[in-house]
């Protein structure tokens, strides 16, 4: 069987139909789901619309690399926003403040520096960067709680992010080297699929653990 | 000499991918053994807490019922034999003038108050100590009380009892908290409740003796919360938590109190000394 045939299957169909699962679960939940958990869950419905918008210009063989641009800002600010409410509610200015200082660079990279057919390659890896120092924050903060860890939904869907955003940053990086589409491209896009995957699940196994309420403490 | 560099830059992405992906992961895997470590050592420090608390309870239940059995044989034994020797001295006692109306009037009070006296005493010495329950066991122990009040007329107590073979097997630390709750309840009873009548059901349901209790007065008429605090539920709660068993308190329906006491059969020391 053809890879790039295999690798289409995947990365087209089957990795964005399994966002459906945390999304059906968020769903099913969601009268219990923290503040937080609401806005990853509009993030994940978010995400995968962009996702066929996506398809679609790639199947009228039109270029996707700007989406990428708008789809950093749309991320960021979801994910910054989710944590506001999980962090203390002092911090919570600085958030708005660094979603608003992120969407100016992201759109300045966008229109003056990475201005071309190419990948952000600049503001992507240090939006996951500081995505990273978010859930390192919290894993660090909730470390010392003295209750089982798979109890707070959060710690899963905390962890989901940090293994996709870490993993990724190296790949963020290296986006325009991979514009050219041969075997170590259709590896490297693999791989990020399947974590990809991998924070899906977590994200479902963190909505379905929600079906108690007060799953997640919140940080003062 | 020339420098070149041949790297594939898609190795080593995916070589840093990967590397990150196992840094992580290894690093969540270590943070949820940490606080499931740190949880662990939380219980197990609560439980010893707890464990250390209960010894206390026991102790100190246990020297009250020593300190108890003690007064009450000084009580039996002493008292109870001197008031005895001077009813017997007033009754040997051969007055000057034999047909005093005074003298015999005196000597007929005299022994009526120490008659009073030697059966207080008898009551005291057995609420402090009951011998009863030593001596013949839990329900010969229960039904002594039960007669006790039913013929003060203060209470009508039922007892029916299904579990006599089990009740009589208890060990007496098991028997002694037993009686004393129940003794605790019908002095609640007698004392606040209002009741005429009380019944007191002991039966088996799978290895565990259960114990009803109900009478017929106001039943709880303040919240639980400040019930449970009183000084008599306390001491009821203290006792069934020394020998693990576990009581329910009805709801409150309008009439009447309801408790139900449930002792695992297998938390007995003798049982489990000889399951052991």
């Amino acid at each position: 069987m053809n890879p790039q045939l295999i690798y289409d299957i995947y990365a087209i169909y089957f990795v964005p139909l399994c966002a459906l699962v945390p999304v059906y679960y968020g769903i099913k939940n969601y009268k219990f789901l923290i503040p937080s958990l609401k806005i990853l869950l509009n993030f994940i419905v978010v995400s995968s619309l962009i996702n066929l918008v996506n398809l679609i210009m790639i199947s009228r063989h039109m270029h996707t690399v700007k989406l990428i641009h708008l789809y950093t800002i749309v991320e960021f600010f979801f994910i910054t926003l989710a944590f506001s409410r999980i962090f203390s509610r002092r911090v919570r200015p600085l958030l708005y403040a660094l979603i608003a200082l992120f969407t100016i660079a992201c759109t300045f990279n966008t229109f003056f520096i990475q201005n071309k057919i190419e990948y952000n390659s600049y503001t992507r890896p240090v939006g996951a960067l500081i995505i990273v120092l978010y859930c390192m924050s919290y894993i660090i903060k909730t470390g010392t709680e003295e209750r089982k860890w798979t109890e707070d939904s959060f710690n899963w869907i905390n962890s989901g992010l940090l293994l996709y955003y870490a993993s990724g940053v190296v790949m963020f990086m290296f986006n325009n080297y991979l514009l050219k589409w041969d075997t170590w491209a259709l590896v490297i896009w693999t791989i990020i699929d399947t974590i990809l995957l991998i924070e899906y699940i977590l994200f479902a196994i963190g909505f379905y653990k929600c079906k108690l309420p007060t799953t997640t403490i919140q940080l003062s | 000499m020339q420098i070149t560099n041949n790297d594939n830059t898609a190795v080593l992405i995916i070589l840093a991918m990967l590397g990150v992906f196992l840094a992580v992961g290894t690093f969540i895997i270590y943070s949820i053994r940490n606080q499931n470590k740190l949880l662990r050592q939380r219980q197990e420090f609560q439980k010893a807490q707890l464990a250390h608390q209960k010894e206390l309870l026991k102790a100190t239940i246990e020297s009250q019922e020593n300190e108890r059995k003690r007064i009450g044989q000084d009580l039996h034994d002493d008292v109870g034999t001197t008031i005895s020797g001077l009813r017997l001295l007033i009754e040997m006692f051969k007055p000057a003038h034999p047909d005093d109306d005074n003298l015999k009037e005196f000597t007929q009070t005299s022994k009526s108050i120490i008659d009073k006296i030697v059966k207080d005493v008898r009551n005291i010495s057995h609420n402090l100590s009951p011998t009863t329950l030593r001596y013949y066991g839990l329900p010969a122990a229960i039904t002594e009380h039960c007669t006790i009040i039913n013929q003060s007329g203060k209470l009508s107590i039922t007892f029916d009892n299904q579990a006599e073979a089990e009740l009589q097997s208890l060990h007496i630390t098991v028997a002694t908290a037993l009686y004393r709750v129940l003794e605790e309840l019908l002095n609640n009873t007698i004392k606040h409740s209002g009741a005429n009548r009380a019944t007191i059901s002991i039966k088996m349901i799978a290895n565990n003796i259960v114990i009803d209790y109900n009478d017929n007065g106001k039943g709880i008429t303040i919240s639980h919360d400040i019930f449970k605090k009183g000084m008599g539920m306390q001491n009821i709660e203290s006792r069934l938590l020394n020998i693990d068993a576990a009581y329910t308190i009805q709801p409150y329906n309008g009439q009447g109190f309801g408790i139900e006491i449930t002792y695992p059969l297998h938390l007995n020391p003798v049982t489990a000394a000889s399951n052991g």
